[in-house]
């Protein structure tokens, strides 16, 4: 891999070099050393690290005669690369191309006793199935061997994206553009495929997905109108579209003498991922210019999606014959959802102080997918349990009527206001329909010639039209949910959002900033479910120019979260109706964001030292209490990572050589996610079979030598 | 609700008829000043204007026909025979003849550059967010030169652009999750369109879920068992921006689930002596199980374990 970084590294530097002079040409390149203490890689998870030569960024800028050509891009030739090509001939012909890739490394460490015979296939030896079979009493001895000696492999997905676009305008007025992207996700991420609750299993899910769209616009400009019209098509494929893997614990099927909580019933497992689908979209739009600065646009869109993936058999448990494939009640789901949406806007000045704009905006999702009802369905392949089960085709529509006024009271002060009505209607829910009323004011001034101080508030209202109980209920009309948990998504809700914000620009030396945000969710009719929650945050930057030859920058932001939330959950099958096993849960997340950076020119015009540091600190509390005071709080969380970064830059007339020293550390104390062993005990003998892509601490160094070459 | 979207489109519709029948032509420059071409304006602004020939804007200067106008430094600037007349001298009344975009009200400046840019990516830049806070054009902009390989701008990325006013945003994207913004893997464009768009927040696409599917299109679907809030919006339970908690999610599994979930089955004693390693808490969570939880299309996938 390095020797073909390097050597693409020479290739591209010497096609720049080729490339005709211009000013702002560069190419940066080098190599770097570096070092971790951990192989893990957290917050280095969308960044390819680059070991030995590599070429950092480019820039060409290339004008013959009336064509315009830029070539410019990062990272080259690693797994983070960017790369983009643009040409114009005059403004008549333009064409954009591109190709990047943006890597998702998950863990370095990951491990797994399956063997992946072929896409999505995923096996055991049969002996091991066999013999934890015959002896459960030896599952997990047996399976700590096998863990403990199987093969490990880092863990990544991968996003290549290529995109092309041609631009023309044929005559005054007219521009007509085509464009295409292909999207190739490729790698392996975890996925849970249990055969029971008690028995959570992770696999490296293979991927292999696809999205290829293909879009063209026509536009018409008039002086006093402008019209457009798009009109594209997105088609999704996944190469791995099922998933299938050897159950550690049987060699042979049998129904679950455990219902479905032991997994010990079925010898395999079976999985549908992601169906492919197809989306066909058009929009049209009209704008209008109008006397008194005051505009007018009309905007209708409509796009189509559909997914007929063939259905897979309710289970391959060959324990339980009588759901085999052909009791389906058809092949595939053949669902279809239609979305039209509609805007208009009326923005006006009709007083030189004063703004406004009315507008409406309808979205509407309308979920054809017809309904198939199936007589029993198979939960992880283990115990079959009757029905009948239909699907539900969810929908919605959102409008929104809006108002936006805004009043120069003075040169320095501007005052506005903004009312919007807001209704959501859904299928399928507890809540049907719900009306938010939106109020806003917003304020902006300067007190002084270099100082602007803005504010904003908004106040919203939502409230459910009709809460609809018997989406709680079974057929029979019980209950299987609290009747008064009231899910945030649909609950009435009380909402406060406030935003301040100043800039002080002191003098030619030092510019200041301040900003405050705060956001409060109020659910006053939920019992159950989440009560409120409320965000603050507060930052505060300055940039420092104390004198000719050094900079100053800093920054230091403060946020937190506060969340409450309440529920009675029950271990029986039937809904728990004893207060006392209530429980409530206050989650508390403290963020503190740091940077600061200087540069100091220690020779002038010659050479520069750089310093730049970035902190971050997300503190997590969990704590809960019952009635009874039998819930207990959570061990707390932390995440928390240094990033220092000095560098000392050479600079010739047409070449700058640099020497750039990175560290930054990690540190994360996470319950949950960190050092994920491969097998885990819970409750009772079950066990669970984890990758262990946990997140761990690391300190990693970083020495480069750089070159940026002019030319 | 048919009763006020028609209120709405009527209200709508009478504004657009009187505003039309009122209507009265733009104001235009001073009918002395005369177009006298970019060529003079390089006698005296020759390093300005090499560098602004390499931009599109430079391009345009060629292309007057296609743009069914004056191009050149004056399509801007407006006619500069006054300015040239004063041959360099200050006190000369034709000297400050010539438009500086710097020196206008935003919404003054915002409307030259309208005058080209109106379509494409500025078809809304009029009702836009920006617009109604008289942000300019020129806040980002370069109008000679450009910092950025692409779109002309103050700084060398779009992010570094919006970050400048949106610290919040900034503040969320060095969170621990967080998508690849910070690493140059996305941009704040990638999803907005700071010109304005038909949709709120400025999103590149008509609904939240449109915008996310655009790159997970893996969970566009339709499925056979939906979950509902997944179907209506990712935001009920990501927060794009970046959060704490694995998946950019508002709150850690499995308290997120819990928010909605109470139910039968899920054992009320999670928390009386906190199993840690237990697969309700450790890990995954609920989705250690319920891995399909976007939708599933498995006919036994009503409850998202297949």
């Amino acid at each position: 891999m390095n020797a073909r970084r390097v050597f693409g590294c020479v290739a591209a530097l010497t096609a720049l070099w080729s490339a005709c002079a211009y000013a702002q040409n560069y190419a940066t390149f080098g190599g770097q050393w570096w070092t971790q203490n951990a192989n893990e890689a957290k917050y280095q998870e969308y960044r390819d690290v680059a070991r030995g030569g590599f070429l950092e960024s480019f820039l060409v800028r290339e004008n013959i005669g009336k064509d315009a050509w830029t070539f410019w891009g990062a990272n080259a030739l690693q797994d983070d690369q960017q790369n983009h090509l643009t040409w114009a001939r005059g403004i008549a012909w333009s064409a954009d191309a591109s190709f990047t890739q943006v890597p998702h490394r998950i863990s370095n460490v990951t491990r797994t006793p399956y063997a992946e015979v072929k896409p999505g296939v995923f096996i055991l030896p049969d002996s091991l199935q066999r013999l934890n079979q015959a002896v459960p009493g030896n599952y997990n001895n047996i399976m700590n061997d096998l863990l403990s000696g199987s093969r490990e492999f880092p863990m990544s997905i991968r996003t290549d994206e290529a995109r092309a676009s041609v631009k023309m305008r044929p005559a005054a007025g007219w521009q007509f553009q085509v464009s295409g992207l292909q999207r190739h996700r490729s790698g392996y991420k975890p996925y849970g495929v249990p055969f029971g609750f008690n028995s959570a299993i992770e696999l490296a899910e293979p991927i292999d997905q696809r999205v290829m769209e293909g879009d063209a616009s026509l536009r018409f400009v008039h002086a006093d109108y402008s019209v457009q019209a798009g009109f594209g098509m997105s088609d999704f494929t996944n190469g791995v579209s099922t998933l299938r893997w050897d159950n550690p614990k049987r060699l042979t099927d049998r129904t679950s003498p455990s219902a479905y909580t032991g997994g010990d019933g079925s010898a395999l497992g079976q999985m549908d991922l992601y169906p492919d689908n197809q989306v066909v979209r058009g929009n049209v739009a009209f704008s209008a210019r109008l006397p008194k600065a005051t505009f007018f646009t009309a905007t209708f869109g409509m796009s189509q999606g559909t997914q007929n993936d063939d259905w897979l058999p309710i289970t391959v448990n060959t324990a339980i014959p009588t759901f085999r494939a052909d009791s389906l009640p058809g092949k595939g789901t053949d669902a279809k959802l239609t979305r039209v949406t509609m805007d208009f806007r009326l923005t006006s000045h009709p007083m030189p102080k004063l703004s406004g704009t009315l507008r409406f905006n309808d979205v509407k999702d309308d979920n054809k997918t017809p309904e198939h009802t199936f007589a029993s369905l198979v939960r992880m392949d283990q115990v079959a349990e009757p029905g009948p089960y239909t699907n539900k085709a969810f929908g919605h529509e959102y409008r929104t009527i809006g108002v936006d006024a805004d009043y120069e009271v003075i040169p320095q002060a501007s005052l506005g206001a903004t009312y919007e009505w807001r209704e959501r209607e859904r299928t399928h829910r507890e809540v049907e329909k719900d009306l938010e009323n939106v109020f806003a004011l917003r304020g902006r001034a300067m007190p002084l010639e270099d100082v602007i101080v803005s504010a904003n508030w908004r106040h919203g209202n939502r409230e459910l039209d009709e809460f609809l109980s018997e989406d709680y209920e079974n057929a029979s009309g019980v209950f299987i949910e609290q009747p008064l948990l009231r899910r945030y998504d649909v609950a009435n809700r009380k909402q406060d959002a406030i935003n301040a914000n100043a800039m002080w620009a002191l003098n030619e030396m030092v510019d200041l900033s301040l900003d405050f945000t705060s956001l409060k969710n109020d659910y006053p009719d939920s019992y159950f479910g989440l009560g409120k929650d409320e965000q603050n945050l507060v930052m505060a930057e300055a940039t420092l120019h104390p004198t000719q030859v050094l900079d100053v920058s800093g920054g230091f932001g403060y946020g937190t979260t506060k969340t409450d939330q309440r529920s009675r959950q029950s271990s029986a099958g039937t809904l728990d109706t004893t207060k006392v096993n209530e429980w409530n849960a206050n989650l508390k997340d403290k963020n503190v964001y740091g940077f600061a950076g200087c540069e100091w020119w220690a020779v002038p015009k010659k050479v520069t030292v750089s310093l730049d540091y970035v902190f971050t600190r997300a503190y997590g509390e969990y704590l809960l209490k019952g009635i009874n005071n039998t819930a207990q709080s959570l061990p707390p969380t932390l995440y928390r990572m240094h990033d220092v970064q000095v560098e000392t830059r050479y600079r010739l007339p047409k070449l700058e050589l640099a020497l750039r020293y990175g560290f930054e550390e990690f540190d994360v104390v996470d319950f949950a996610n960190e050092n994920v062993p491969l097998l885990g005990l819970t409750a009772g003998a079950a066990t669970a079979i984890y990758l262990g892509d946990g997140t761990q601490d690391y300190k990693a160094h970083r020495v480069a030598v750089l070159a940026s070459k002019h030319f | 609700m048919h009763r006020a979207r028609w209120i709405t489109v009527g209200l709508l519709a009478s504004s657009v008829l009187v505003l039309a029948m009122a209507r009265v032509p733009a104001t235009t420059a001073s009918p002395e000043a005369k177009y006298v071409g970019s060529d003079k304006c390089a006698d005296c602004h020759e390093a300005q204007y090499k560098e602004w020939l390499t931009t599109s804007h430079g391009r345009a200067d060629k292309e007057a026909a296609l743009l069914g106008g004056q191009a050149g430094c004056e399509s801007c600037h407006g006619p500069g025979s006054e300015h040239v007349a004063a041959d360099g001298e200050k006190s000369n009344p034709g000297f400050g003849t010539l438009r500086k975009l710097a020196a206008m009200p935003a919404t003054e400046a915002n409307a030259v550059c309208s005058t080209c840019h109106r379509t494409g990516e500025q078809f809304y830049w009029d009702h836009s967010a920006h617009a109604r806070k008289n942000v300019a054009c020129i806040q980002c902009h370069q109008v000679h030169g450009s910092k950025s390989p692409k779109g002309m701008l103050k700084a060398d990325s779009d992010s570094k652009t919006c970050f400048g006013c949106h610290k919040s945003k900034k503040f969320q994207t060095s969170k621990s999750a967080h998508m690849p913004v910070r690493e140059g893997g996305m941009e704040c464009t990638s999803c907005h369109n700071p010109h304005g768009t038909a949709s709120p927040n400025m999103i590149r696409a008509a609904a939240n879920n449109e915008l996310c599917e655009n790159c997970h299109a893996d969970k566009r679907g339709p499925m056979l068992w939906e979950h509902a809030p997944v179907r209506e919006n990712c935001v009920t339970c990501h927060d794009a921006h970046g959060a704490n908690n694995q998946k950019v999610l508002q709150a850690k599994e499995p308290f997120i689930c819990q928010r909605c979930h109470i139910a039968t089955r899920h054992p009320s004693t999670l928390y009386d002596t906190p199993d840690l390693a237990s697969n309700r808490l450790f890990n995954r969570s609920c989705t250690n199980c319920h891995s399909q939880v976007h939708g599933s299309n498995h006919p036994s996938g009503k409850f998202f374990l297949r």
